[in-house]
């Protein structure tokens, strides 16, 4: 009886999940809630401290601006496009790419490129 | 084009300059890898993009655009600092100078912005996967870098690849180099060199900032007055080649390698293993790459 009640249980909860499952088509992979198609930036690593950036600016894209130096996790939901992170220097310095977020994946911490980017291009 | 003269220099350093720091040793296999993985791949980035649209056709979506954008920007040699000036009187910046117009749509927003909301949200489950499961990889450097781990754009990755985590460190690793060379150029040791090329640009009536102001001054010239052609103007093959016989005639770029130099060799010998592994997955992934893009389905 005992394991007929627990097989029960477990069927339940597996009719219960299976429901769930299919009640959800929408539960992608969204770090930090970021729409598709578009590129997120975030003040604080794991994605948390508010959006910095939410902009869905096309291949081309020049100097979509930010916040100075708080970008620290990023996720680019863009299918085709290389956001570039600027680092805007002034002499006698170069501005440089800090760091090229590719299509399709995220950087929940960047270490090395924390707190620098000013701008992005989009290629 | 931008920032790219450390990372061009890192490059070369590593492809054979002299003088390798005496306490840093560096096979050639290892600097012959380093570059091979910091090459733009087009046929990576374009198979890439076809894989995965291949697989939303078959998922149910045969109206997924074809991807327009100039694919994958992983070409860290994009700065002409090397450009000589016989080169630059004939074609001035060349590709260094972007001649087409920034794109106004997007191919794949407007294919989204189409689709009901019901349909939208499958496509995203197609693409990315149903569940926030994704595969990690963490950088020799500490930053964390992830990707979907199911989901068409994770089937074509691990189709190129063998797994997105291989994906991930071909694609990343190179970055974390670039760190170790990023800001040297206000080094004192060049504050003279600087100098002296900022003189010789005005004895030629240019008045620069720094040695990456006649590219951008060629570019806002070409963009007041773009040509339909991509045709250069007479007046950015002058600015070109002042900066390219300044460049040469003050030893900038040289004295700008030795500074980087030390840097970049270090980073590549301590990441030596990593490097070699991932120029590894990475040829492999551009032969199932051909493969992929000559096989049409």
């Amino acid at each position: 009886m005992k394991h007929i009640r627990k097989g029960l249980a477990l069927t339940v909860i597996s009719i219960a999940a299976a429901g769930i499952w299919q009640a959800s088509p929408a539960a992608a992979y969204v770090p930090g809630n970021c729409e598709v198609n578009e590129f997120c930036g975030f003040k604080d690593n794991l994605y948390k401290g508010g959006f910095l950036i939410e902009s869905a600016a096309p291949a081309g894209s020049n100097h979509v601006e930010i916040a100075d130096n708080l970008l620290s996790s990023g996720n680019n939901r863009s299918g085709t496009n290389t956001w570039l992170a600027i680092n805007d220097h002034s002499w006698p310095q170069d501005d440089e790419t800090s760091w090229r977020f590719f299509p399709n994946t995220a950087v929940p911490a960047m270490t090395g490129a924390n707190d620098e980017v000013d701008w992005f291009d989009v290629r | 084009m931008r920032k790219t003269l450390a990372g061009l220099v890192l490059l070369t350093c590593v492809a054979g300059c002299n003088g390798d720091p005496a306490s840093v040793s560096v096979s050639q296999t290892s600097k012959q890898a380093f570059l091979a993985l910091t090459a733009a791949s087009p046929d990576l980035a374009n198979a890439e993009q076809e894989l995965t649209r291949r697989c939303l056709v078959r998922a149910g979506f045969p109206d997924v655009p074809r991807s327009t954008s100039s694919a994958v920007d992983t070409d860290l040699l994009g700065y002409p600092a090397r450009l000589s000036a016989s080169q630059v009187s004939v074609s001035g910046y060349g590709s260094s100078i972007r001649r087409d117009p920034s794109s106004s749509t997007d191919p794949q927003g407007s294919y989204l912005e189409s689709l009901p909301s019901d349909r939208r949200a499958a496509y995203e489950v197609a693409s990315v996967g149903g569940i926030a499961d994704t595969s990690r990889v963490t950088l020799p450097d500490g930053t964390i870098v992830e990707a979907p781990k199911s989901g068409c754009v994770a089937q074509a990755r691990t189709t190129l690849y063998g797994n997105v985590q291989q994906f991930l460190l071909v694609a990343y690793l190179p970055q974390t180099a670039l760190k170790e060379v990023n800001g040297v150029s206000d080094a004192d040791e060049l504050k003279a060199v600087r100098s002296a090329y900022k003189a010789c640009m005005k004895e030629r009536g240019l008045e620069v900032g720094n040695w990456q102001d006649g590219v951008k001054q060629a570019q806002e010239i070409y963009e007041r007055a773009p040509s339909p052609d991509g045709r250069v103007s007479g007046q950015e093959i002058l600015i070109a080649v002042a900066d390219a016989t300044c460049r040469d005639k003050t030893g900038l770029v040289a004295a700008y390698d030795r500074v980087v130099q030390d840097r970049a060799v270090r980073w590549l010998a301590s990441n030596e293993t990593q490097v070699l592994a991932a120029a590894e997955a990475r040829r492999a992934a551009e032969k199932r790459a051909v493969a992929a893009l000559s096989s049409g389905s």
